[in-house]
């Protein structure tokens, strides 16, 4: 569980590039080239840099709709994924899911997904198919504790349990479903004291932290892995950006965005770094200056791929199209 | 336990042994209702219905708890409910015929989704659970109108799984909305037994993720299940929030009349779960009470046994809903030319 040089300065790599590649992402959007929403993840980067480090090459991920930093912190390249955000058929979707539905299976990622909390469901589904097949994989869910007041939620975690289902339940608990404070939706605001409902253990960290975010998940992935049925986390985290692009985020004070971006977690790292003596501050900027370089292509090729072509309409749609249907008619 | 503590019991809640008498009465009459159903089914008279047997006590304690005013969200097994709640045998029956005089749902529903504006009781709901949205909804209508009224919503083990369950709980537990949310497990959702519906020890549990207070009551002892639902409905009033009362039951039937037990469940655990007997229970409350004499049993009996007579002959001597009527007492307006709107 230790977490060596080498590991830091990759994870500080990846929590850069989930950056710039939505700073991007947001230009792109504001020239009107990325249609629908875009929810950026920028200030929560640690949770899913930190709990996906956990897992193996077998293991599986399904997420909500904030899913750029978990698709970029699992590997998927990063040149597919913006021309999915623009809708381009060099997309990992095809350019037919863009942001939301960000997906590639042969990296066990199974997606981000548009309905709020439904995606907990198809989780512990994923889970229960791992365990019948006898695999030895874990399920990483990431959901928002918006959703958790949700049925879904409920009637997952109770079957994961019941059964006891290699799952790790990932809250990212940014405080704010859309515009609603976790306190105005929720009785209980804690959500990992939520999961004794369940008889699942749970515990609720620093989700700015990327040590403790990756402490935590290595532990709740060893327990899932065990065999010992489900576990979550509750990792307390912050938006920095509004709930989507059109977001006028009347429901918080701009001192209170000031103070959580004092905790920036790529700055806490980049310090972290510094005062451990494993990179100076020339080499902070090495990192930045050569994603920066990536990003630059990134956006080149996602802008200059074409659109898909209408005769792959169908495509992509049902795993086996009932192409015979084209010519019964 | 000695009779004094026997005594208390009721009294300390402010029960004469008038009250304790007319509990006996009640569970008699709905046994008696519950075994003539039954039959009838047999004979071909009345259509599928849950019985509610081994939940007497259960149901009869929490309704004779509430007040004219507060609002009954229920599920189709409460026929102890309705009939605590003042429903007469008569109207019942002509229910379970089907027939035009039924005030429920003048013959249109399956038997025991009851429903009066009268007595405060949303008509019943076939899918499990969805009742819990609708109690919800009818509390927060009280406090809305600004009246004291409580809502109490009966369900069974199998609906808290469902999402409806947690919606509901929560939005109940956010808004402090005065509910009281009774469930009645009596172990068997069906064919799925507890063990296989949740990985919690018991339900009550489940209140404290909603952060709800949760009360955990024997559901054969109708004197414990009725000071349980007089706290909660307390709470509600008094702007507290929600409670979740669970009464552990016993199931003696099967799940309907459509369903035959034999086939997931051992003779020897029906007939030890039988042993369980919410009536035998409080028949020995009683004597330690001294509240009971032979005549008590008998009396009680003939009298429930009579009122069931009646209402059969009552509901076969009424005439079935005329088939030119059957859009009637579907809608509360009905729209006679459904090309009207179109435009």
């Amino acid at each position: 569980m230790d977490l060596n040089q080498d590991r830091l300065v990759s994870m500080y790599r990846q929590m850069v590039l989930i950056r710039r590649f939505e700073e991007r992402a947001a230009d792109f959007y504001r020239e009107g080239k990325i249609g629908g929403f875009l929810h950026l993840y920028i200030g929560e980067e640690a949770v899913g840099v930190g709990a996906i480090a956990a897992l193996e090459p077998q293991d599986y991920i399904v997420t909500h709709y904030r899913d750029h930093g978990h698709a970029l912190a699992r590997g998927l390249d990063p040149k597919r994924l913006m021309a999915e955000l623009l809708g381009r058929a060099t997309g990992v979707s095809g350019g037919k899911g863009g942001s939301m539905h960000l997906a590639d299976v042969s990296k066990g990622f199974w997606g981000g997904y548009g309905i709020v909390g439904g995606h907990i469901a198809l989780a512990v589904g994923l889970a229960l198919s791992a365990q019948y097949l006898d695999e030895n994989r874990v399920v990483l869910c990431i959901f928002g504790e918006g959703s958790t007041n949700i049925g879904y939620f409920h009637e997952a975690l109770n079957l994961a349990s019941l059964w006891k289902l290699p799952v790790v339940f990932l809250c990212e608990n940014n405080l704010y479903g859309m515009g609603t404070a976790v306190e105005r939706a929720s009785a209980v605001p804690s959500v990992a004291a939520k999961a004794c409902a369940y008889n699942i253990p749970a515990t609720r960290i620093d989700g700015m932290n990327i040590s403790t975010v990756y402490e935590a998940a290595a532990l709740a992935v060893a327990h899932v892995r065990s065999g010992q049925g489900p576990y979550l986390i509750e990792a307390m985290c912050y938006r920095f950006p509004g709930h989507s692009m059109g977001d006028p985020e009347r429901y918080r004070s701009k001192d209170e965005v000031d103070r959580y971006r004092e905790q920036d977690p790529i700055l806490m790292l980049g310090k972290q770094l510094e005062s451990q003596g494993i990179l100076d501050e020339g080499g902070l900027e090495q990192i930045d200056h050569d994603v920066s370089k990536v990003i630059e292509a990134v956006a080149v090729f996602a802008d200059q791929s074409h659109a898909p072509a209408p005769e792959a309409l169908h495509e992509h749609v049902y795993a086996h199209p009932l192409n015979h249907r084209e010519g019964a008619a | 336990m000695s009779a004094e503590n026997h005594i208390s019991r009721h009294e300390a809640l402010g029960l004469h042994g008038e009250d304790v008498h007319e509990l006996y009465y009640q569970m008699v009459l709905t046994r008696t209702v519950d075994d003539r159903l039954w039959n009838l089914n047999r004979q071909g008279k009345v259509l599928a219905f849950a019985s509610c047997l081994g939940q007497e006590a259960a149901q009869v304690g929490s309704a004779y708890a509430l007040a004219p005013d507060d609002w009954l969200a229920i599920s189709y097994r409460e026929h102890g409910v309705v009939i605590a709640r003042g429903m007469s045998v008569r109207d019942i029956f002509a229910y379970a015929y089907h027939r035009d005089n039924d005030p429920n749902t003048r013959g249109r529903q399956i038997p025991g989704h009851y429903g009066s504006q009268k007595l405060h009781i949303l008509t019943a709901s076939s899918p499990v659970g969805t009742q819990l949205a609708h109690g919800v909804g009818s509390a927060w209508a009280s406090v809305y109108e600004g009246k004291r009224e409580a809502t109490i919503i009966y369900f069974g083990d199998g609906a808290t799984s469902t999402g409806d369950f947690h919606a509901a709980a929560n939005f109940a537990a956010v808004h402090k909305l005065p509910v009281v949310f009774l469930c009645q497990n009596n172990e068997w959702a069906i064919s799925v037994p507890n063990t296989l519906q949740y990985a919690v020890k018991h339900l009550t549990e489940r209140a404290a993720g909603y952060g709800m207070m949760g009360t955990l009551v024997d559901g054969l002892d109708v004197i414990e299940v009725f000071g349980a639902t007089r706290a909660a409905l307390a709470r509600a009033y008094s702007g507290e929030g929600p409670t979740f009362v669970e009464a552990k039951c016993k199931r003696l039937r099967s799940h309907t009349t459509e369903d035959d037990d034999r086939r997931y469940r051992r003779r020897e655990d029906v007939e030890a779960d039988r042993a369980h007997d919410p009536l035998a229970n409080l028949e020995a409350y009683m004597k330690a009470a001294s509240l009971w004499d032979e005549g008590v049993a008998r009396q009680a009996g003939e009298k429930a046994a009579a009122e069931v007579e009646d209402a059969t002959q009552y509901a076969e001597a009424s005439p079935l809903p005329k088939p030119s009527e059957t859009l009637t007492h579907i809608f509360a307006e009905v729209k006679t030319d459904a090309h009207q709107n179109d435009d």
